[in-house]
């Protein structure tokens, strides 16, 4: 058989080397006329493939969530807490989405489950606390209080014990944790009015009023604190400060 | 199992046995410095940034070298007149093709390029290590094809098995495909391919290995500073894609030693290609004189490359962020596609500066 001329064979070796690239290109470009190239779609395939995967796994989880499709999330999570069962990422993750569908007695028991793994962070225990708030107040507060334990400038569970603390008449701790919150979020609204209802309520109208009439003057379409600062110039307030859910 | 033909190395200039598988590329100490002691000392010096939290120095010296080491290349592949006339086609047509490529896939908002950079970013920095281990066989006047095969199917399945059990390369491969529209691939056919990937390098190294104990017994053994290149090389590719759990670390950490490498090469192998110059240019003399000033300027023009591209992504958007979005790509691609035969130790001119044998081809 006559041997191929080199120059032959040199240029059937970049032809070769273009394929490698032009082939993948056609491939590629190909599969994208017509399918769906939606976030979720290659989510969903990403999470089929690396089922092991804990990030891909509540990467999905979340887009899901994002989206609207709580439900989807929650059937998500369940496979994934299945498949491992000492995922505190997957009982974080079911924990979050029922808190946010207003399942707290689901939520609750997914939060047991990171505690008895030995797993629960900051914010574990601050989602779990507020959902016990409207009904068992003294153990909210342990909540918060173990939340704090871990995360001492953790916002939501110093605006929060705060509001449980005030309930219960303890002022003097409610702004405690309040200026905490303070600290770890300068210049936030919400602790500023929280302030002022304790201000308020401790019968220092002018105070109150002085706090509520900056936030006006920095965010003039505030309407709670200018619906507060309306009422504390007609009565003195008496409610405790409002909640961070 | 006999590897090389003593008769076809007749021309070949030899010491004694011991220095002969010891040649270097520049000489022992900068060759352990930007060679083969690099992964040594980026572990050491990773570990030491990971513990005292200096991630962010990593990813930016990798995301600046990552571009700006094309500099060199190109200014090789572009500014070397001989070279030019001898691939121009290749040169011109080449980049005329990726330009089109890169400006389609921007333009058109298409996925997938992504998945052949990373693709072709493995294969290129499997590339080179392997080619910088030929040179060193070379240098020694080892130039069996069986061997080039064996290194080259060695590298490929060390460097593809990493690939495979990286979680985070994987991951990234996977989302890049994906994103193209590809149907979702079943995790048994991960796995199986995992496996498949495991026994072969397993059988590879056995071959290699054999074939390597198989020259220690000829007149021409391999290189001994290869199979440390390799070693230290594959050993970093998996620490940087498997042992550290952040991908974009790791990519950054292997990136910094495909960088070093390619720099010491380049200026070395243009330094030499100077000295052997009858006319040099008065860029080339600027720039790899065997002086720390020429030096440092090589340095910096890459860094100034590197740091150009990404300070203008990160300032522009909109059409603008397009424009620059090719113009890294088209670099990256440009530099991927030149490197694969600027370098070629098949090229004669390419053999004269390094100074290896031309008694046969590698």
């Amino acid at each position: 058989m006559r041997p191929i001329h080199p120059r032959l064979r040199r240029r059937l070796k970049v032809a070769a080397t273009w394929l490698w690239l032009l082939i993948p290109i056609a491939v590629l470009t190909g599969s994208q006329m017509g399918s769906s190239r939606s976030e979720l779609d290659w989510q969903r395939k990403l999470a089929h493939s690396l089922p092991d995967n804990q990030s891909v796994q509540i990467d999905l989880i979340d887009a899901l969530v994002a989206r609207g499709r709580h439900l989807e999330a929650i059937e998500w999570g369940e496979e994934v807490i299945r498949r491992n069962p000492g995922s505190d990422e997957g009982f974080r993750a079911l924990l979050n989405v029922n808190a946010a569908l207003g399942r707290n007695h689901e939520a609750l028991e997914h939060f047991e489950k990171i505690r008895q793994l030995r797993r629960a962070n900051a914010d574990d225990y601050a989602t779990a606390a507020t959902l016990l708030h409207g009904s068992d107040v003294t153990r909210a507060v342990e909540l918060y209080r173990a939340a704090l334990n871990l995360d001492t400038e953790h916002f939501a569970a110093n605006m929060n014990l705060a509001s449980a603390l005030a309930e219960n008449g303890d002022l003097t701790g409610a702004r405690s944790h309040l200026l905490r919150a303070r600290s770890a979020a300068p210049g936030n609204a919400s602790v500023t009015i929280g302030l002022a209802q304790l201000d308020a309520i401790a019968g220092d109208a002018e105070s109150a009023a002085l706090r509520l009439q900056e936030i006006l003057s920095t965010d003039p379409a505030n309407e709670r604190a200018r619906r507060l600062l309306r009422e504390i110039q007609n009565t003195t307030i008496n409610e405790p400060p409002l909640r961070e859910d | 199992m006999s590897t090389t033909s003593p008769d076809a190395f007749h021309d070949v200039e030899r010491t004694d046995r011991g220095a002969s598988t010891m040649q270097w590329i520049i000489g022992a100490r900068p060759d352990l410095l930007l060679f083969l002691g690099t992964p040594c000392l980026l572990f050491v010096v990773a570990e030491l940034a990971l513990s005292f939290g200096f991630e962010v120095a990593i990813i930016v010296l990798g995301t600046v070298g990552a571009i700006g080491h094309h500099f060199p290349g190109l200014m090789r592949a572009y500014g070397d007149r001989a070279l030019f006339v001898r691939q121009w086609s290749r040169l011109v047509i080449g980049a005329c093709v990726l330009a089109i490529v890169c400006s389609t896939f921007i333009f058109a908002d298409l996925d997938g390029l992504g998945f052949i950079v990373l693709m072709w970013g493995v294969w290129h920095a499997m590339a080179q290590v392997y080619g910088m281990g030929r040179v060193y066989d070379a240098k020694v006047g080892h130039l069996s094809r069986q061997t080039a095969y064996l290194d080259k199917a060695f590298c490929v399945s060390w460097f593809t098995t990493v690939l495979l059990l990286s979680p985070g390369r994987i991951q990234v491969a996977l989302t890049e495909l994906y994103k193209s529209g590809i149907p979702a691939i079943a995790p048994e056919a991960l796995s199986n391919l995992q496996l498949a990937a495991i026994i072969a390098t397993s059988a590879t190294t056995g071959a290699w290995l054999l074939h390597h104990l198989d020259s220690r017994k000829t007149d021409r053994p391999e290189s001994l500073t290869k199979v440390i290149l390799f070693s230290g090389s594959i050993a970093f590719w998996w620490y940087a894609n498997v042992l550290v759990q952040n991908v974009i670390i790791g990519v950054a950490l292997f990136e910094i030693l495909h960088d070093v490498q390619y720099l010491g090469f380049v200026w070395n192998f243009k330094n030499a290609d100077l000295r052997k110059a009858e006319r040099p240019a008065r860029l080339s003399a600027m720039l790899f004189s065997a002086n720390p000033k020429s030096l440092s300027l090589f340095v910096i023009l890459a860094v100034v490359y590197g740091t150009a591209f990404r300070g203008a992504e990160q300032i522009f958007s909109g059409t603008a962020a397009q424009v620059i979005a090719i113009l890294v790509l088209l670099s990256t691609l440009l530099h991927f596609y030149t490197d694969s035969f600027i370098w070629n130790l098949r090229d004669a001119p390419v053999r004269k500066v390094l100074g290896v044998d031309d008694a046969e081809r590698a």
